[in-house]
């Protein structure tokens, strides 16, 4: 079901509560989860559904054809900002630690088995799962989240990081470098009664 | 009862008085020795601070669907509050006052920055603005204000107060006593109702037994009763009826209705819905949800709708307001969702506590795009009851939202009502696929009666997907002239099928054959319409109403044999638009005659009444 602009959180929210034998995932953009939708994430994060969340970051609003995003960086030229974007972007890791997801990870397009490893345990999690994207828009982006930048841009997660430590999170989620992989997970948050 | 068909009754104080508990056991009372009751009661809109309360309740022997303009009955716990009531007393009315006024030492509970203390005061009045203002005893007796023609009674309450329960707080059960006495209603219903209402909260249940005896024996021993209303039992059986007012019938036929999802944000008039099924749908294996705002609360419904189970949302104006795009996404997408819609004034946040008929337009025509709807409006708690229950049974089986309106009046006006069972064939009305469509099943598939078969997530070979984009039959975005008139056509072809199957027709009241004088009428209106026709007609007026609550799909051809038959017709409404005439405009050559009001109040049964026999005499 391709939901609302936005609306992709409460629609799964709704359809797992209904039926909850089913897998439900929730599929949604920088714009759409971050910009328009951004008022659910939190929300859905404290009732923690069972069901996983990945958003799709290729830092620009693709669809509509190459406007700013939440996450494109500031001073970037783009269409709507031809004298560079004038706010400074967001950071989805550390929103969803910090509203208190309990599966936290980032991966990165052009990791796929990273990513699919990620999206199994993320769907595996008993509760709310929010995997970041980073996922370059080839057409309208020409400067950000060129594959070859992201590849040099991301790290992986040192040898040793204990994916429990939340303030280890914290600290990765809140550094420069893009650290991919499960950045943080706990047991499931119970779930209050419905 | 003598004299009159229905008796209104007030009983006003400031909102420490506890004169709603009173109106609440009194209704019951009425309510349980034969008669019909509504209920619709006034309280200050602020949270905190006092302020007028009243106890609103009218009863007669016959249904009443509406409220009287005037009073005929005022019983007064606070003289100051109750003088301004008077301007709505009957020219016969009754006061019961407390006649030793003087000695009152009201205890008032003073909050300001965070304290509690109890200060003593005299008689006066406490407002925000001005904290307390004492008052001499010429202004607060309502006693020199009453007309020539009125009933005045005076009871001690707050010395029978205190004799009896060692407080003042007791006067609203000391003045219940004498409504007893005085109105000849039985004493052993009473009773039991006042134990059953206080039993679990307080627990000198005796005391307040005896405050109520006193309150009835003072009026037995001292008053001599001089006015013709009465209250004697009635023989007749109201065993299996309930007093409720909307939001519980619409909370109560979700539950029946088979609704497993409720998600909601709170909005005055429609909270209590959700407050409801919060504590009963999960004992009926639902999921209730408060979500963050309304877009949220018909995501989850609309998630719940695409995933095969049913689920309703319910808010008010400014919530409607957000949910409109998911309305077009829902007759987009084909995903049934109930939406019940409790009116109140606007626009924007408009008056929050006050009732009005204005979000028609809304209803019918929010959103982008040409997006067919069904829109439903009770005009009773019974019908609430009915059409929240249709609407899950249309929603499901014609795949789109529907739409159920009703107003602050309706939701939270009291009476008492007998719920018919709902019919099984109701419980379930999705159209599942056959073998044969599961061979290759389309979800958008194009069919005579514009339902395309369901198949619901997780069934084997029923893939589908489904969005917000125009799709052809498997469900694949498109954007063609042919593609997009097709599945038009097959969306309002299924509001077509709704119309020639479930839709009845529209209910035809008083005189058959040619009128001088047709009303059509929606919504809680609808009740005011029917009571003054009623009295009408008994006067032999030709007179003649159709009520309407299918909203859309209109029964066009039903509604124009009834306009062939008017020589005028009025249509009235709680707007100020005529937004209902304007949409009967749309569908028929007739010249509607208006009455709009948009008055933060009911429309009365006599405001009607007087309107017909304005236009009867043109
Ligand atoms: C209410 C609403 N506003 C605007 C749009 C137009 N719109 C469609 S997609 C989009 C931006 C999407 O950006 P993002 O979520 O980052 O997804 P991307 O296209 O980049 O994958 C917008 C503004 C819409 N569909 N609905
Ligand atoms: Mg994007």
């Amino acid at each position: 079901m391709h939901t609302l602009h936005g609306r992709a959180l409460p629609v799964a929210s709704g359809a797992k509560l209904a039926r909850p034998e089913l897998t439900v995932l929730a599929l949604v953009g920088d714009g759409d989860g971050l910009g328009i939708g951004a008022g659910h994430l939190p929300h859905t994060i404290r009732r923690n559904p069972d069901i996983t969340c990945v958003l799709f970051d290729n830092a620009i609003y693709g669809l509509t054809k190459g406007q700013t995003s939440p996450m494109t960086p500031q001073h970037q030229i783009t269409r709507s900002h031809p004298m560079g974007n004038p706010d400074p972007k967001m950071n989805p890791v550390l929103l969803a630690l910090s509203y208190g997801a309990g599966y936290v990870a980032r991966g990165f397009a052009g990791a796929p088995d990273e990513m699919q490893r990620l999206f199994e345990e993320g769907i595996r999690h008993k509760g709310f799962s929010f995997i970041h994207i980073m996922s370059p828009c080839v057409t309208f982006d020409k400067v950000n989240y060129l594959y070859d930048n992201l590849r040099s841009w991301v790290r992986l997660l040192p040898a040793g990081y204990d994916s429990t430590n939340l303030d280890r999170a914290f600290e990765i989620a809140r550094g420069v470098e893009l650290f991919t992989g499960l950045i943080y997970s706990k047991p499931s948050l119970e779930q209050g009664a419905r | 009862m003598t004299y009159k068909r229905s008796l209104t009754i007030e009983i006003c104080g400031s909102s420490g008085d506890r004169s709603l508990a009173a109106g609440e056991i009194l209704i019951k009372t009425l309510s349980d020795i034969g008669y019909h009751v509504i209920s619709f009661d006034a309280y200050p809109a602020e949270i905190r601070g006092f302020g007028k309360t009243v106890a609103h309740m009218r009863a007669g022997r016959e249904i009443m669907l509406s409220l009287s303009s005037k009073v005929d009955i005022l019983v007064s716990l606070n003289d100051r509050y109750a003088i301004e009531q008077l301007k709505n007393l009957n020219d016969e009315g009754v006061v019961i006052f407390d006649n030793r006024q003087r000695d009152i030492t009201y205890e008032v509970l003073q909050q300001d920055e965070g304290q509690t203390d109890k200060h003593h005061l005299g008689p006066g009045v406490y407002t925000e603005e001005e904290g307390w203002k004492e008052i001499t005893s010429e202004q607060v007796s309502i006693a020199g204000h009453l007309g020539p023609g009125m009933y005045l009674y005076g009871v001690p309450l707050y010395q029978l107060s205190q004799k009896t329960t060692n407080e003042s707080r007791s006067r609203n059960i000391v003045v219940l006593g004498s409504v007893a006495a005085l109105f000849n209603i039985p004493k052993n219903e009473f009773i039991g109702n006042l134990t059953a209402k206080l039993g679990k909260k307080d627990k000198s249940v005796d005391s307040v037994v005896a405050a109520f005896e006193e309150g009835y024996n003072y009026v037995r021993e001292n008053v001599v009763k001089l006015d013709p209303y009465s209250f004697e039992r009635l023989s007749v059986d109201r065993k299996g009826y309930k007093l409720m007012d909307g939001n519980k019938a619409v909370a109560q036929a979700a539950i029946d209705a088979g609704c497993k999802l409720y998600a909601g944000y709170p909005i005055t008039p429609a909270t209590k819905i959700m407050e409801v099924l919060f504590a009963e749908l999960p004992k009926h294996g639902g999921a209730v949800v408060q979500t963050e705002d309304e877009i949220s609360a018909i995501g989850h419904v609309t998630g719940a709708g695409f995933a095969g189970v049913r689920a309703m949302t319910a808010t008010s104006g400014p919530g409607f307001c957000l949910m409109t795009e998911f309305i077009g996404y829902n007759v987009m997408s084909e995903t049934p969702v109930v939406i019940v819609d409790s009116q109140r004034g606007g626009p924007a946040t408009g008056l929050p506590t006050k009732t009005e008929q204005s979000d028609l337009n809304h209803a019918l025509f929010g959103g982008n795009g040409d997006t067919p709807r069904i829109v439903v409006a009770p005009t009773s708690v019974k019908e609430c009851y009915q059409w929240t229950a249709e609407a899950f049974y249309l929603a499901e089986k014609y795949q789109m939202p529907v739409i159920v309106l009703i107003d602050l009046f309706l939701s939270l006006s009291v009476r008492n009502v007998q719920l018919d069972p709902l019919p099984d064939y109701k419980k379930g009305s999705n159209k599942l696929p056959s073998q044969e469509d599961m061979k290759l099943y389309l979800r958008q598939k194009i069919t005579d009666d514009g339902v395309s078969p369901r198949s619901l997530p997780g069934q084997e070979n029923g893939y589908q997907v489904v969005s917000g984009l125009e799709q052809n039959e498997y469900g694949t975005p498109v954007y063609d002239e042919y593609s997009h008139t097709v599945m038009t056509q097959k969306r309002f072809r299924k509001i077509k099928t709704a119309l020639d199957h479930d839709v009845p027709s529209p209910e035809r009241i008083g005189q058959k054959g040619r009128v001088k004088l047709g009303v059509i009428s929606w919504g809680s209106t609808a009740g005011a319409v029917a009571d003054a026709v009623d009295s009408v007609l008994k006067e032999g007026k030709s007179v003649a109403m159709l009520k309407l609550i299918v909203i859309n799909p209109l029964k066009e051809k039903e509604i124009q044999a009834f306009l062939d038959d008017c020589e005028k017709v009025l249509v009235p409404e709680l707007n100020y638009q005529g937004q209902f005439a304007n949409w009967l405009s749309i569908h028929f050559q007739q010249k509607f005659l208006r009455f709009n009001k948009v008055a933060t109040r009911p429309i009365t049964h006599d405001e009607i009444e007087a309107e017909i026999n304005r236009l009867l005499k043109e």
